[in-house]
C-alpha cells in the first residue's frame, strides 16, 4: 500500500504551492524578553522537493545600566534554498536542510556616561545610522502539515560570516536578524505556523 | 512532536541566556612615551616641570610648578583627552618647551547589561611635534601600558 502511494509522486518542477508563516518564537521573545522587540514571517515555494525560501523580519533591543543605554532597530531578509530529505512523502511534510544569505539594515545609538579623573565628567552619544550587515546560514528543520492549509514546524539556523559596512565609532553590538557580534557565528531558532496557499493540485 | 518541540525551545532559551561576551576592559586612556639617548638608545633621564595637556585642568607630574621633577629611565605616562580624538602636550624642560600633538581613532563598544562599556584608542598618530626625534611604537593605548612613543634627544 505504502508503496503505491510513493509511486504516486511523480518529479515536476512546477510549483503546487505556496506557504506562508509566522515566527511564533519571535512573538514568544517578545513576551518573555523585556529588551526585545521583533517580528519575522516566512515564505517559501517549491520545485518538487526544492523549496525556495524568504525570510523577512524586524527587531528593535534596548539595554540600559546605571552608566549607558544602548538601543538598536532595523530589518533583515533572507533568500535561500530548503532541500527536503522526505521526498516520497505524499503530504510533502519535510525535513530539510538549507542555506540562506542574508542582509539587512540596522540602526544602533549608545548613551554613555564617563567619569574621567582628568577630563571631568561628560556624557556622550556613539551612534551607528542606515548601516548595512550581511550574513550566511546553514539550516535544518521541519514541516509537518497539520490540518488541510494549516501546517507547523521549525528552523535552526547556524549563522555565519557577518560583515558591517558603514559604520562609526560605535562597533556594532547587536545586528538585527544575527544577533550579538562578540561571536563570529551564532544560532537562531524559529518555531513558525503557516498557510499554504495551493496553486495547483500537485501529486 | 509538541513535547520535543517545548523542550528545544527551553534549551535555546537557556543557551541564549548564558551567551554573554567576556567582562574584559583593556581599553585606557594612558599614553606612554619613553625618552631615549639617541647617541646609545639606551632610556634617558628625564628632568622637567611638568606636562601639560590643552584643555585638561590638571597637569602631569611637577605639582610645584618651581620643583623639578626627574623620571630615572621610566616613562612618562600621561592622558589622552577621551572626548576628543586629538591631544596636544606640552613637555616643560628648565630651558625650553616643547609640544607634542597626537591624533587617535575612537572606538566605543556596548559589551553587555553586566559589563557596560568602553571607549578604547587606536591608530595612534603623530600630528605634529617640537622634538627633533619620535617614533611611534605601538599605535593602541591599553591597559598593559606599553610603551607607545619614543622620542629620541
Amino acid at each position: 500500500m505504502l508503496a503505491q502511494k510513493q509511486d504516486t509522486v511523480t518529479r515536476s518542477f512546477i510549483p503546487t504551492g505556496v506557504r506562508i508563516g509566522y515566527d511564533v518564537y519571535a512573538g514568544i521573545r517578545n513576551l518573555a524578553d523585556n529588551s526585545f522587540n521583533g517580528l519575522e514571517v516566512n515564505a517559501d515555494i517549491d520545485f518538487y522537493r526544492y523549496y525556495l525560501t524568504l525570510d523577512a523580519g524586524r527587531w528593535e533591543r534596548e539595554f540600559e545600566t546605571e552608566e549607558e543605554q544602548y538601543s538598536n532597530s532595523g530589518n533583515y531578509m533572507r533568500a535561500g534554498v530548503d532541500v527536503n530529505f522526505l521526498k516520497k512523502d505524499p503530504e510533502k511534510n519535510m525535513y530539510f536542510i538549507g542555506a540562506r544569505y542574508a542582509w539587512g539594515t540596522f540602526s544602533e545609538t549608545m548613551t554613555r556616561t564617563t567619569d574621567d579623573a582628568v577630563w571631568g565628567a561628560r556624557t556622550e552619544s556613539f551612534t551607528n545610522t542606515d548601516s548595512r550587515a550581511t550574513w550566511f546560514e546553514l539550516t535544518t528543520g521541519l514541516r509537518v502539515k497539520m490540518y488541510k492549509f494549516f501546517w507547523i514546524g521549525y528552523t535552526i539556523r547556524y549563522k555565519f560570516g557577518l560583515n558591517t559596512r558603514g559604520t562609526g565609532e560605535l562597533e556594532p553590538h547587536d545586528v538585527p536578524g544575527f544577533g550579538k557580534t562578540f561571536k563570529s557565528t551564532t544560532w537562531g531558532f524559529n518555531y513558525v505556523v503557516l498557510i499554504r496557499l495551493p496553486v495547483r493540485n500537485g501529486k | 512532536m509538541g513535547r520535543l518541540a517545548v523542550f528545544v525551545l527551553c534549551v535555546l532559551v537557556v543557551v541564549s541566556c548564558l551567551d554573554e561576551p567576556d567582562c574584559v576592559k583593556d581599553a585606557d586612556t594612558a599614553l606612554v612615551i619613553q625618552f631615549k639617548r639617541l647617541i646609545d638608545g639606551k632610556n634617558d633621564t628625564l628632568i622637567f616641570y611638568r606636562v601639560e595637556a590643552q584643555g585638561a585642568d590638571s597637569i602631569f607630574y611637577g605639582q610645584n610648578p618651581d620643583v623639578l621633577d626627574t623620571l630615572r629611565g621610566t616613562p612618562v605616562v600621561v592622558s589622552v583627552n577621551p572626548y576628543a580624538t586629538s591631544t596636544e602636550f606640552t613637555f616643560y624642560f628648565p630651558v625650553l618647551e616643547r609640544k607634542l600633538d597626537v591624533g587617535y581613532t575612537r572606538s566605543a563598544r556596548f559589551i553587555s547589561e553586566e559589563c557596560g562599556s568602553e571607549v578604547s584608542f587606536s591608530r595612534l598618530r603623530i600630528i605634529q611635534t617640537e622634538f627633533d626625534s619620535v617614533r611611534l611604537v605601538n599605535p593602541t593605548l591599553s591597559k598593559s601600558r606599553t610603551v607607545n612613543i619614543e622620542i629620541y634627544r
